[in-house]
């Protein structure tokens, strides 16, 4: 019997599902612009309630109506008065940020609500794994019916809901124009609202089907899966559903096919299955002709009475004049001085951690402050600088200090190969294709022997410069603040530096930069390559204060983590991300020895939460408090106003 | 059919636009466009909506390439160019809505394109656009080389003004009346100053075209006055071609000496200014508009 049927067959659930989510997400993207990464964490969180809920003694239909039909569109519907409505038309980045809030935040939510203990997979009618029926001599499992059969009912609704019901009609009219439908009596928002509920809707079913294939219900399986949905999704080049569908079937097929065939045994074979959504969704955004310009969608009649403009529009320049970058200078070299002299070992391993993570925050200040680019995997870039080092100094013997140096150039080199298919991309383009890579990098590469040995990481010493030996904490300590704070000053230097102007022209204006001969390609690869090899400095300071490094240490998660902890407290200013690196670390120590252990569960909540909230304020908390205060100041009565007065 | 824009004066042409047609599916936007550009002229292109106009200003600004035809830059065909690249020959533009960088001054605006004139990828020149392969490795060519390898540093040089460049934008803006408002951050200008200061930009790079795309809309009266005054004075003191795609017909009546009218894709009327506009045919298409 030929394995190649069998393939095909058993990928046909797996393509189902990525089409019902990718489903969801060309829906919602059609109707707001919005790219709701977080509908894979949507769908978490129905199938876990879903199960919770059979666990309890409930009927699986019961708890289908409740969940998935009930609940499920209802989070659809809540997201978009919360959040989504607010955001149709923002900046690419701040349609990201939010969503990224969702997707962290969402899992952790469940977990508090749910409870710590994952429940036991349920199938929703057929018993999964028995074999009900045989097609040419195949057999055909209770899940593959059940999959296939819900995928064609629903397909066959949507066709007849889009093509032939009033609301399609509807629907495909906002699409186009909001204001224009608003004009003809339509409630564009009321059917905005409806599409991300049926967007959600198709999110808990994917959930729900997809958990008695994997056999788990499992948050990091459920959210990554939208991934696969994106690739999908971009082979319908973010708009037609039956191409959408189609993309999902092929990847869940080929998918199946190359676990089939691929050879067993060798490191790189076991990556590729999962790897090939990240494949595909890198090729699709390259040549895809329709996406190559994703710079958010926008309404033909935006013009007629235009909204107020999204702040992300008020740009400050934080710029500072000599005396006071004189007098930052000196206090932090006392801050330095004092904190390395004074705090335990036990902190000041931990603070030097927070300098590391504060390395890689400043790439993100570099590339999204100045560059106004987004990437979604800075965290892997700082783990390919990591892993070099380490590398270097285990195989070659070379000092720690020339091995952080080749693990940046490295990281740099990273970057560069990632910078020259995203320059022909515009915003959200960028931002998938790094989260292409970030997953590549998880699946592929940090696991290959050379790099990330096997999965299991490295272990390095720790660097020792003639006599002076950095075992001990504190000396590293103060070394790690020094090039800290070397590194601020380079960030800062860039900025103001010539590329710096021409990448602050590129990011506020392609078309002006265009039209004075400047070359965004240029600009924007210069940018990203050299944000990569300060990720991958961080990288490497991380890997000689911990002494190891894992590809657990820096996986695709961390990326939007970080993305989030730096644009929510300021990407346009270099505090930003030295406040993020130390603070992250901090409020992860205390936690840990203060809290309760479940308060553990509440940080990504927290993250989330603060993402969310930062289309309040997209200029960053800091920015905020600074414009806060100067607010203030304007307020007190002056010196000389009082003295008249008198 | 060619409209010379000064028949009897013989004249270097600038630029010259030769059986352009543009296609969008089945919809045809321009249809065999001919159009030459005199030195030192102010050139009007006129039409209603849909005339194909914009199309037009970016099939010559490289935003889009044309199905058939051509465009020669001092006689060089520019096809296959880049935006940026058509930009450093000396192609300025500027934007019916503006394309001002955000988070800039008035005058780093200006520094920002006297920069990419200056620097090595803004030495781009008719020269080097050859189909040829460069295999010539002779002395001039490898110190060519280095000097540009030696220039990919210069990006990261201050991007404080040298003296020299500080004197240069000074005199640019007092020529455009930007000098009052040149550390003003263009978010804070009203429109009319934000189309001077593109113009100012567009300036910078010394530019032998400047395409105005409606460079009145959204301007009042005075404001309009003001620009117009404007436009007039650089053609004079930069001594530099203008193409304005203009809505308002007695705006291009103050300002062009040769106007295009195109309506559907296609010229219906060339020539000088003041004939056309009294002309039947343009008359027909403006009904209902005085001229």
């Amino acid at each position: 019997m030929s394995q190649l049927p069998i393939d095909v067959l058993s990928g046909l659930p797996f393509g189902c599902v990525y089409g019902l989510l990718a489903l969801g997400l060309v829906m919602g993207y059609r109707t707001s612009g919005v790219l709701n990464l977080a509908l894979g964490a949507q769908g978490f969180l129905v199938a876990l309630f879903f199960n919770a809920a059979i666990d309890d003694g409930w009927s699986s239909l019961v708890s289908f109506i409740v969940w998935v039909i009930i609940f499920g569109p209802f989070v659809g519907i809540a997201l978009d008065r919360l959040l989504f409505r607010h955001v149709r038309g923002a900046p690419v980045v701040v349609q990201l940020v939010s969503v990224l809030g969702l997707l962290i935040a969402i899992p952790s939510l469940a977990t508090v609500l749910a409870g710590s203990t994952s429940p036991s997979p349920h199938a929703l009618i057929l018993a999964p794994s028995t074999i009900y029926t045989h097609l040419g001599g195949y057999a055909i499992s209770g899940q593959a019916v059940v999959t296939v059969s819900i995928t064609i009912v629903v397909l066959g609704l949507l066709s007849y809901l889009m093509h032939f019901s009033r609301l399609g009609l509807y629907m495909r009219s906002v699409v186009e124009s909001p204001k224009l439908a608003e004009l003809s009596g339509i409630e564009a928002e009321r059917v905005g609202a409806l599409a991300w509920g049926l967007s959600s809707l198709l999110a808990g079913l994917a959930g729900v089907l997809i958990v008695p294939i994997l056999h788990q219900v499992s948050s990091f399986s459920l959210t990554t899966l939208v991934v696969a949905a994106t690739a999908a999704a971009a082979v319908g080049g973010l708009t037609s559903l039956p191409l959408t569908m189609a993309g999902a079937l092929m990847l869940g097929i080929t998918q199946q096919i190359i676990a089939g065939f691929a050879p067993t045994g060798a490191q790189w074979t076991q990556g590729l299955r999962p790897s090939l959504p990240f494949v595909i969704l890198g090729f699709a955004l390259i040549f895809h002709p329709r996406l190559t310009h994703l710079a958010g969608r926008s309404d033909p009649m935006a013009g007629i009475n235009p909204p107020v403009p999204s702040l992300d529009v008020i740009r400050r320049q934080v710029r500072k004049g000599r005396n006071s970058r004189w007098v930052v200078g000196l206090a932090a070299t006392i801050v330095i001085a004092v904190v390395a002299l004074n705090v335990t070992d036990a902190w000041a391993f931990y603070l030097s951690q927070g300098a590391s993570y504060a390395c890689i925050f400043l790439s993100i200040t570099l590339l999204n402050g100045t560059g106004g680019q987004i990437s979604l995997s800075q965290a892997s870039f700082a783990g390919v600088g990591g892993f070099v080092t380490a590398q270097m100094a285990i195989h070659f013997a070379l000092p720690v200090g020339a091995g952080v140096f080749l693990g940046a150039l490295a990281a740099g080199a990273a970057g560069f190969i990632v910078a020259i298919p995203s320059s022909r991309l515009e915003g959200l383009g960028t931002a998938l294709v790094t989260l292409a890579f970030a997953m590549l990098a998880d699946s592929l590469l940090f696991p290959l022997s050379w790099m990330g040995n096997g999965g299991t990481g490295v272990i390095l010493p720790r660097p020792q410069f003639g006599s002076i030996s950095f075992n001990s904490s504190r000396p590293l300590l103060l070394f790690v603040l020094v090039f800290l704070a070397g590194l601020s000053w380079f960030v800062v230097w860039i900025r103001e530096s010539k590329l710096g102007l021409e990448a602050l022209a590129v990011s506020s204006s392609r078309r002006g930069a265009n039209a004075i001969g400047l070359s965004n390609k240029r600009v924007s690869i210069s940018i990203f390559t050299i944000s990569a090899a300060i990720a991958g400095l961080g990288g490497g300071i991380f890997a000689i204060t911990d002494q190891s490094i894992s590809p657990s240490d820096f996986n695709s998660q961390y990326s939007l983590v970080f993305l989030v902890i730096v644009v929510v407290l300021g990407s346009r200013t270099v505090y930003g991300a030295l406040v993020g690196g130390f603070g992250y670390v901090i409020v992860k120590q205390l936690l840990s020895t203060f809290a309760p252990q479940s308060f553990g569960a509440l940080i990504p909540l927290v993250v989330g939460v603060l993402a969310i909230s930062w289309v309040l304020h997209p200029e960053g908390l800091i920015e905020r408090q600074h414009r806060y205060i100067t607010q203030l100041k304007s307020h007190l009565p002056k010196k000389g106003l009082v003295a008249a007065s008198k | 059919m060619n409209f010379a824009a000064n028949s009897d004066v013989e004249s270097v042409n600038v630029l010259e636009i030769k059986g352009v047609t543009k296609k969008f599916g089945g919809l045809t936007s321009l249809d065999n466009v001919n159009i030459v550009l005199g030195e030192q002229t102010i050139h009007g292109l006129i039409g209603p909506n849909g005339a194909g106009k914009t199309t037009l200003f970016s099939i010559l600004s490289g935003e889009l390439r044309p199905d058939n035809g051509d465009i020669y830059f001092l006689g060089r065909s520019i096809k296959g160019l880049s935006p940026p690249k058509r930009a450093r020959l000396g192609i300025g533009r500027t934007f019916q809505r503006l394309e001002l960088f955000k988070g800039m001054t008035v005058s780093e605006h200006v520094l920002i394109s006297l920069r990419c004139r200056d620097s090595n990828w803004g030495n781009f020149s008719l020269d080097q656009i050859s189909t040829e392969p460069i295999i010539n490795l002779t002395t001039s060519s490898m110190r060519t080389f280095v000097i540009s390898k030696f220039h990919f540093f210069r990006q990261f040089s201050r991007g404080a003004p040298s003296p020299n460049e500080s004197e240069k934008i000074k005199s640019l803006l007092m020529s455009l009346n930007l000098s009052e408002v040149a550390d003003r951050q263009v978010e804070s200008l009203p429109l009319g100053h934000g189309r001077l200061v593109e113009m100012a930009r567009a300036l910078a790079l010394s530019p032998q075209v400047l395409l105005l795309d409606e460079p009145s809309s959204g301007l009042d009266s005075l404001e309009t006055q003001v620009l117009s005054n404007a436009i007039k004075a650089v053609v004079e003191t930069y001594r530099c071609s203008v193409i304005i795609v203009e809505h308002d017909i007695k705006f291009v009546e103050r300002l062009a000496s040769v106007v295009t009218v195109l309506d559907a894709g296609k010229i219906v009327a060339s020539g000088e200014t003041k004939t056309v506009l009294r002309s039947e045919k343009v008359r027909a298409i403006y009904s209902g508009i005085s001229t």
